[in-house]
């Protein structure tokens, strides 16, 4: 099997790009990938693109060949990826095996998403879902889950408030997030309620955007001098048994476990991690399941500043979802842009000290109270 | 037009899972394992424990609330606003289901409190259909109670 290494990031900035197609957005992630690779188009042996919601949005399908075409890629496998959140993390872990099975020596992953348009409306799973239909939106999903965390271990408003806090700070130091001005608890905490306890701002907002990465054999990448590699890649689905406990999550759990052991890396060994802040009580349950602190202590490492830059271990310096904004397919992508931005040593302002190993992890979908899809990559220089 | 004097009916995806029977109680529509008795709801085809056949099985919408939340952000398909979701442990089988509160409700709900399934209108849909759902109500809400 071949090591997987990433030779190429690209990422257009995050929020609206009313002007911008989609297949616009995309071509300028992946122009900026192959660019940052120094690689040709022709070098590309497969392409993967990833895109959530132009079906239902614009009544698009199959965008991907066309996209690869205006790269100049033709001829060469190309598929399009749907798999919620995790759509573009999904992407990257198709294209990973395709490397490490040695079928290709280069492949380029794309994600992109155009979100900022009137017919947008609400996000559920669908006008046929049971749960849907029933007021099941994701905001509600991860109420309930902080319900039960408050309820069973004491978390607080104001713990939760601390990652949105975090974030938006983070977020100054990032050019391509959506929000970049700080926001205090108390502000998060006063902002609109969309559902008890989660407020406006510890809810992601939408964006348009596209991000790219280009991976390649441990071979292309000792040539190209690329050396950020992909310790572990892993993709799961939900247990869908019930009674689902909302305050463990057990995929959660299991993904980290399953992605930590083929790393070869536990939690003590990663410098910095990007996870799925799709909302504040999200980061909190993922530090438990990440296994960053003790079951129902999330909370308290939230609001202790240990996940803040220059803190013990950093999470989401990029600004997360919370600020950068959540265009779906493309945020998984984006997850693996900054970590492979930290590991090269080339995050400016926001760099993390001496970073070798970083962690992406992502989740998509609802069903039967748990995730549809579980992304979790492991890096490292 | 024969749609025009008929009774207002719920969504097929829900019709299809709760079911009303002729005395007007609600039952969610599950399967159980053939082999071991797991409950499934919805029921599936085949079982994740024993992975054998699993046989429809009626539950009553009977239960305690586990957790919940009040929506306040634009709902969708109609629903009132806000209005409120939570999970339900089964009495009966433990399952652990989703579903709404019925509006008098949103404001009484706690964890543990002890809730029984209905049907409502609860408001108009965009194509000026009654909004129909199986809600969940509290049984013993402390007025009630005294």
């Amino acid at each position: 099997m071949s090591t997987v290494y990433i030779a190429g990031i690209g990422i257009t900035p995050f929020g609206r790009h009313a002007e911008r197609s989609l297949q616009a957005l995309a071509v300028d992630a992946g122009e900026q990938a192959l660019r940052d690779a120094g690689l040709q188009g022709s070098r590309i042996g497969i392409g993967f693109f990833a895109n959530a919601l132009a079906g239902r949005l614009f009544g698009d399908s199959t965008l991907g060949q066309g996209i690869f075409a205006a790269l100049g890629i033709n001829q060469i496998p190309v598929l399009n990826i749907e798999n919620a959140c995790t759509s573009g993390s999904s992407a990257f872990y198709l294209a990973c095996q395709a490397i490490r099975a040695r079928e290709v020596e280069v492949a380029l992953v794309l994600g992109a998403e155009k979100m900022c348009v009137p017919q947008m409306g609400r996000l559920h799973s669908g006008n046929s879902d049971f749960d849907a239909l029933l007021g099941m939106i994701p905001p509600a999903s991860f109420a309930m889950r902080a319900q039960r965390h408050m309820y069973e271990f004491g978390t607080t408003r104001e713990q939760m408030a601390a990652v949105a806090v975090k974030n938006r700070r983070h977020a100054q130091a990032n050019p391509v997030a959506l929000y970049r001005s700080p926001v205090t608890a108390e502000e998060v905490l006063a902002s609109p309620m969309v559902a008890d306890p989660l407020t406006r701002l510890q809810c992601c907002p939408i964006a348009d955007g596209a991000a790219a990465v280009l991976l390649c054999s441990e071979s292309v990448a000792r040539r190209r001098g690329a050396r950020v590699r992909v310790l572990s890649s892993i993709l799961c689905s939900g247990s869908y048994q019930s009674p689902q406990d909302l305050a463990r999550w057990e995929t959660d759990f299991r993904g980290a476990r399953a992605a930590y052991e083929k790393a070869g890396v536990g939690p003590e060994n990663l410098d910095l991690v990007e996870c799925h802040d799709a909302f504040s009580i999200a980061e909190i349950l993922h530090y438990e399941a990440l296994g960053l602190c003790p079951l129902g202590e999330g909370g308290s490492l939230a609001a202790s500043g240990a996940t803040a830059w220059g803190g013990k271990i950093p999470v989401n310096v990029s600004g997360g979802l919370l600020s950068k904004g959540h265009p779906l397919a493309a945020t998984g992508i984006a997850q693996v842009v900054e970590l492979a931005l930290q590991l090269r040593g080339e995050a400016r302002e926001r760099q993390v000290g001496n970073a070798q190993v970083g962690l992406a992890h992502c989740m998509g979908g609802d069903l039967a109270a748990d995730t549809k899809s579980f992304t979790l990559s492991v890096l490292a220089v | 037009m024969s749609g025009r004097n008929a009774a207002p009916k719920l969504p097929e995806a829900i019709s299809n899972l709760v079911k009303i029977r002729h005395d007007g109680c609600l039952f969610l529509d599950g399967g159980r394992c053939r082999r071991c008795g797991q409950y499934s709801f919805p029921p599936q085809w085949r079982s994740f424990c024993c992975q054998d056949e699993t046989q429809p099985v009626a539950q009553e919408g009977r239960g305690k609330i586990y957790s919940y939340t009040r929506v306040h952000a634009a709902p969708p398909f109609g629903l009132p606003q806000p209005y409120a979701v939570g999970y339900i442990d089964l009495e009966e089988s433990g399952m652990r289901v989703f579903g709404l509160f019925a509006p008098e409700t949103i404001d009484r709900l706690e964890i543990g409190a002890c809730v029984q399934l209905q049907v409502r209108s609860l408001g108009t849909t965009a194509d000026g259909e009654p909004c129909l759902r199986p809600v969940f109500y509290l049984q013993h809400s402390p007025e009630v109670s005294l």
